[in-house]
């Protein structure tokens, strides 16, 4: 079997039937980025975008596929790497992200969750075990992110989501039943306050696959390290699931997304506010008059006194 | 002998194997989605045959968090 062009192929894309050498695979990958912004309308030329980096391979392959696009569209990129204080993980990626944004010469800005929080992730699970780590690093990293973001001077803020993590949220809130959360996976956002900076994920119809294979083709050093707080087992049994159907059935997953695609702005229509609240103790976007940053803050705090 | 090069586990396996590479990837708990291999320092389709002398490194796909 050949690529079309006549070379070796190095990857057979089984749910389109195509074998491809590794120069139609980068290609492949390249054109599939810059069509899922031009579709989906994420970028518009002069924007600055900050790009979330955080060592590990999706990441840096979006921050790699920007600068490949800055030869052609004229934009401003910027990345921002977050800290949550995860000893034996954050600290070993972090270099990947300082080597990539020096070899690809991007202005990186690293915040942590010590310096905005008082408190490492570490410090937080030892603390306060009543929720999970993914809850508070989820909660914290958001707010962190929207919040530098804004005042990096960003349009727009760009997360290196890929399908799997896509197809395995929208397969995970519908099996919990979590019709608001579900409406949260679309390729765009309502603009539903003020300080809240537009999230993208140009990477969401990509397979996570073919990212690593992109890595590796392409010499972008990444950190493959799972983060030590990740494994939840129902996540895992939605990623076992796709997979075990991917392979029986290859285009499952991308089944699954186009299928959410063609349904978002049903749901985005009907489930998602028009506009939320401001918290009243920090000031960023909030469902509720006390944002969920500053709850989880609070309840830490009670804790510690506790332990006084 | 295949030498088999698993790199999250920081692992190095020898196996007595000649075949495909999709049909070796469940004796080292991996598979066609899970895995990207490279044969010999490079990347190929998993349908490529090994066999003695080989060395294949196993690149996790799941990564991150």
């Amino acid at each position: 079997m050949q690529c079309k062009c006549g070379h070796k192929p190095v990857y057979f894309r089984r749910y389109s039937g195509q074998h491809l050498c590794s120069r139609c695979f980068s290609r492949s990958i390249f054109k599939k980025f810059k069509d899922t912004i031009r579709v989906n309308k994420l970028m518009d030329r002069g924007e600055h975008i900050v790009c979330g980096v955080s060592g590990g391979k999706d990441s840096l392959v979006l921050l790699y596929l920007y600068k490949k696009l800055l030869d052609k569209f004229d934009f401003e990129l910027t990345a921002l790497t977050i800290d949550e204080g995860i000893s034996g993980y954050r600290d070993l990626s972090i270099p990947f992200v300082k080597k990539a944004c020096k070899d690809l010469d991007v202005e990186l800005h690293i915040r942590s969750f010590k310096e905005e929080y008082g408190y490492t992730l570490d410090e937080v699970t030892t603390m306060e075990e009543r929720l999970g780590a993914c809850s508070y690093c989820g909660v914290f990293r958001r707010n962190i992110l929207n919040k530098y973001a804004r005042e990096l001077g960003a349009d727009r803020l760009s997360l290196g989501h890929n399908l799997d993590d896509e197809a395995q949220v929208i397969l995970m809130n519908l099996l919990r039943g979590d019709v608001s959360r579900f409406g949260r996976t679309g390729t765009f956002y309502k603009d539903v306050h003020p300080m809240f900076i537009p999230r993208v994920k140009p990477l969401r119809e990509i397979p996570e696959k073919e990212i690593v294979l992109y890595a590796v083709i392409n010499d972008i050093d990444f950190d493959f390290e799972e983060c030590p707080y990740a494994p939840e087992a129902f996540r895992d049994d939605v990623r076992d699931f796709l997979n075990d159907m991917e392979e029986k059935r290859p285009g499952t997953k991308h089944a699954l997304l186009k299928t959410y695609d063609k349904l978002f702005p049903l749901l985005n229509e009907r489930f998602t506010p028009d506009s939320i609240a401001t918290c009243e103790r920090c000031g960023e976007p909030s469902i509720s008059q006390l944002c969920k940053k500053c709850e989880m803050l609070e309840k830490i705090g009670k804790s510690l006194d506790r332990d006084d | 002998m295949v030498k088999v090069i698993l790199l999250r586990e920081r692992k190095i396996m020898e196996i007595s194997y000649n075949g495909p590479i999709k049909d070796l990837l469940p004796h080292v708990d991996y598979s066609v989605e899970t895995a990207v291999v490279l044969k010999n320092g490079s990347p190929v389709e998993e349908e490529e045959e090994v066999g003695d002398g080989d060395e294949l490194k196993i690149v996790p796909v799941v990564s991150g968090g």
